[in-house]
């Protein structure tokens, strides 16, 4: 009987993350406290009209590290967008709480920077004045030219040096995300929120602004947290990749170690080892499994800990 | 190049007009079993003249008013000029006035259902209100003839406005105002920066519409309340008998009411922006 393609650890056994030995040390070891506590979070849309109350998703928990990229993979309806948005603070739980550095959200901050799908910038701006509109909020006590500065900065980061004083209106949709991106930037947040900000992409614009948004997290350290379902997305980007299962009822079924190296390029994705088995083990939750995860018990107070999968590479074939 | 034709066909128009004008109103053969005398009482037609003076008299009449658009010699003989400046005054200070009310109020009711849903019989029931009938009102309750007609510009343009600011603020896209509550903005820097901005090509076209219909209104106010202005002035011209400065006043009306419009939808140019 061949192995299981995939082996659950149990969370008390499980091993310290491999570190990449090309890398310096990680300076915010797994033991750190996490930037980000996600505690039993519930969301239920209460009884009307004769009908019966809809829960949305129910004891989710998870967190994240400081400078740790995650994506979060499920089906349309399982409540992704939902999710950012109270951790954004923009939509209120029914049911437990979001804690970022120590400190309950109660409502949007500049310690979270959100992205947005269809970008939301002010058509009535230049790309200078939307960013600078960020950074005026996130400084005011900043001189103009200073502020200025700061949002120029953050324009060359996205690469729209020249489009600078452009409105968004002159722009192409992927230029559009990166006055996005800059934005979210700008305002140096604790955390970054992007929910599926290169979904109304088309394919090559994405692929390229994928290894662009590879290239700033790297470079930047930034804490991420995004919306995908894009598979190959997920594996680019993310750390690790939060599973949701099909809601309504949706629970987080599993969350999954990225076991490719760091130092992983978009063109050379599939040449590394691991590929194929995470995107195996991904795909076959997307298709099978997240229609049918068994809901276990919430923890009170804790909700349901997902399990954490560190996948196996696949065995390899006998001569 | 398609300018240039634009204008040739303009042209032609014109002419075309002008020459239906000039013929409609060509002097006929004078009566000559009618005595002299009686006939100069009778006025034009008698002595075969169009009792409608024609472009040419039109155009001698403009010539004069232009010369000297500004003269006042006593209550019944002012300029046109005069007489529009004294009109441009009162719709601009009802206008200005409704602004100053409409603009914050809208912003009020576009930014609170409860509000608009409570607010929204008052103005069904209100705005269909032709101006003129609150005039006896105003002018009971204001005893001022001059104020009761601003009165009456102000009330038929409050109207548009609010609907226009309280539609222009309540269609802000959701998106901008989640930028604003990401980015902790406090209301009153959201009000200017979010959304007035985005509600303004709205509101401006709202003021487009008022000033037009004040336009039309302050005619008719000054009709009734007499003493100056274009409205006025019509109604004495009327009461002379000269048709030639009726049709002079009802040209310089429209050439005021196209700069009002113009005016105003060049603002609206300058605020509104592409998505």
């Amino acid at each position: 009987m061949p192995p299981p393609p995939y082996r659950r650890s149990p969370p008390m056994l499980q091993a310290p993350l491999a570190h990449d030995p090309r890398l310096p040390p990680d300076p915010h070891p797994a033991s750190a406290p996490p930037l980000i506590e996600v505690i039993n979070l519930g969301l239920t849309y209460p009884a009307r009209r004769g009908q019966p109350p809809f829960c949305v998703f129910e004891g989710l928990s998870f967190t994240i590290q400081k400078g740790k990229f995650v994506c979060l993979l499920g089906h349309s309806g399982c409540g992704k967008t939902s999710l950012l948005n109270i951790l954004a603070g923009l939509q209120k739980p029914t049911d437990g709480a979001v804690v970022l550095a120590g400190k309950e959200v109660t409502g949007p901050s500049l310690d979270r920077g959100v992205i947005f799908q269809h970008y939301a910038l002010m058509p009535w701006r230049s790309v200078l004045g939307n960013i600078t509109f960020a950074v005026r909020s996130r400084y005011p006590q900043w001189s103009k030219t200073r502020g200025r500065e700061h949002a120029l900065k953050y324009i060359e980061l996205v690469g729209l040096g020249e489009a600078a004083n452009k409105r968004p209106s002159e722009l192409s949709g992927g230029m559009k995300q990166r006055v996005g991106i800059a934005r979210g930037l700008a305002i140096e947040p604790l955390m970054l929120l992007m929910d599926e900000p290169l979904g109304a992409l088309d394919a090559l614009t994405r692929g390229s602004l994928q290894d662009e948004l590879r290239r700033i997290v790297t470079e930047t350290q930034q804490t991420s947290f995004m919306i995908t379902h894009d598979i190959d997305e997920a594996i680019l980007l993310a750390d690790r990749i939060v599973l949701m299962s099909n809601g309504p009822n949706a629970v987080i079924a599993e969350i999954v170690n990225n076991p490719l190296p760091a130092t992983r390029t978009r063109e050379g994705l599939h040449h590394e080892a691991m590929y194929y088995p995470l995107r195996n083990h991904l795909m076959d939750f997307l298709v099978a499994r997240s229609a049918h995860v068994e809901r276990t018990t919430i923890h009170p107070g804790k909700g349901r800990v997902p399990p954490i999968i560190d996948v196996q590479p696949d065995p390899t074939p006998s001569p | 190049m398609e300018y240039v034709k634009s204008l040739i066909v303009t042209l032609l128009i014109l002419a075309a007009l002008l020459g239906v004008w000039a013929a409609g109103t060509r002097d006929g053969v004078a009566d000559t079993s009618v005595d002299p005398e009686l006939a100069a009482l009778l006025g034009p037609s008698a002595k075969g003249e169009s009792p409608v003076p024609g472009p040419e008299d039109v155009g001698a009449a403009v010539w004069g008013h232009l010369k000297d658009p500004f003269y006042d010699k006593g209550p019944n003989d002012k300029g046109i000029g005069t007489q529009l400046f004294f009109s441009l005054v009162r719709v601009l200070g009802g206008f200005g006035l409704a602004v100053i009310v409409a603009v914050p109020l809208g912003f009020v009711i576009g930014s609170s259902p409860l509000m608009q849903r409570s607010l929204e019989p008052f103005i069904q029931i209100l705005k269909p209100v032709s101006p003129l009938a609150w005039m006896p009102l105003a002018l009971y309750v204001i005893k001022d003839a001059a104020q009761s007609s601003i009165f009456v510009i102000w009330i038929c343009s409050v109207w548009p406005l609010l609907i226009n600011t309280a539609f222009g603020v309540a269609s802000v896209r959701p998106e901008w105002l989640n930028v604003a509550r990401c980015h902790e903005v406090g209301w009153l820097r959201r009000s200017f920066t979010v959304v007035l901005p985005a509600a303004a090509p709205t509101i401006l076209t709202g003021m487009k519409i008022s000033i037009g219909i004040a336009w039309l209104v302050i005619v008719a106010a000054e009709m009734l309340v007499g003493g100056t202005g274009i409205g006025y002035f019509v109604w004495n011209e009327w009461n002379n008998l000269s048709l030639t400065n009726v049709i002079v006043a009802i040209f310089a009306i429209g050439v005021v009411g196209m700069v009002l419009d113009q005016g105003l939808a060049g603002l609206t140019r300058l605020v509104s922006y592409e998505e």
